[in-house]
């Protein structure tokens, strides 16, 4: 298989699993953005919240959404392991501007 | 960086003098390091820039968030830590501001072209096989079509396209649009549904389908 062929497999794959992931009632980019935060926070914890269930759903069907969580999960994990608040965390990840 | 509970970053911040400018200046530096930790450490697309542009980069997002942060602090629900709440408007800021650098140009025949090529391929005239299976494939992506055809209309349509079969963001099919990436997902919605529907209505599922096609794959 070439991987022309296999691009059009994936893309042919993902959007038929997609169309059959679709609930009857999703929330929006904007709600889910509001409940990002908390989301993540979970997520780091291990712990479920009521509406995750909610917020995946919305993640498998939002590029741009699932993008930012990737984004935070990240930066929050970043945060806890180098405790960002301390002192002695505060010169080591960033260069020193101007 | 000072590490603050909640109500005291939104005291502070909503307050005035010098307590508010310590606050600003504090968060400011937590999204700096929010903004260059991502666009270092966080993407891949990124690894050939200098660490002098993503500082610079990082700084520009910085700002923009610390902005949007202030005109939304009443927005702040308290369900998750003040910093958590805040980074998220830094990742924003890079992210969309990164898929924008991406855009490409947009035409209806590029998007026709990548249609006709994933269906050309579900095709597979090339090989073999069992001729029941082949016609089975036929009939289904007849159905396919015809359902593309005429349950969407035609910015549904140009919407799943860019979005499924192009791999454009949701925020660039959403300029391609002209309308918010937040009533594109709605389009969207509304499209998958009833697609699923119809494809529901004729006994197909997932499983059916993509099996129908695993033998070529």
């Amino acid at each position: 298989m070439s991987g022309k062929e296999n691009l059009e497999q994936k893309i042919f794959t993902r959007w038929i699993e997609t169309l059959f992931e679709t609930q009857e009632h999703e929330i929006d980019c904007k709600q889910f953005q509001n409940y990002l935060p908390a989301f993540v926070e979970a997520e780091v914890t291990g712990e479920r919240l009521g509406y995750t269930a909610v917020l995946t759903a919305h993640l498998h069907q939002c590029p741009d959404c699932e993008e930012i969580y990737q984004g935070l999960l990240f930066v929050v994990k970043a945060d806890l392991a180098e405790n960002w608040s301390s002192d002695t965390a505060a010169d080591t990840a960033v260069p020193i501007g101007d | 960086m000072v590490k603050r509970s909640n109500e005291a970053w939104l005291d502070a911040l909503q307050g005035a003098g010098q307590s508010q400018q310590e606050a600003l200046l504090d968060l400011r530096d937590y999204l700096v390091r929010t903004a260059f930790v991502y666009l270092r450490d966080g993407r891949s697309d990124l690894l050939l820039l200098s660490t002098d542009t993503l500082y610079e980069m990082a700084e520009d997002y910085a700002q923009n968030a610390l902005l949007a942060i202030q005109d939304n602090l009443d927005k702040f629900r308290g369900d998750a830590q003040f910093t958590t709440w805040a980074y998220r408007f830094a990742i924003n800021e890079a992210a969309t501001d990164l898929r924008r650098r991406q855009h490409r140009d947009f035409s209806w025949e590029d998007v026709a072209g990548q249609e006709t090529a994933v269906f050309a391929s579900l095709l597979d005239p090339g090989t073999g096989g069992d001729p029941d299976v082949k016609a089975e494939r036929e009939e289904f992506l007849q159905l396919l079509w015809q359902i593309l055809e005429n349950d969407l209309n035609e910015r549904q349509r140009l919407a799943l396209l860019g979005v499924y079969f192009q791999g454009r963001s949701m925020q660039e099919m959403a300029e391609i649009l002209e309308t918010t990436p937040n009533t594109l997902y709605k389009m969207l919605h509304d499209a998958r549904k009833k697609i699923k529907a119809s494809l529901l209505n004729q006994h197909y599922s997932a499983g059916d389908i993509l099996g129908l096609f695993d033998a070529m794959w």
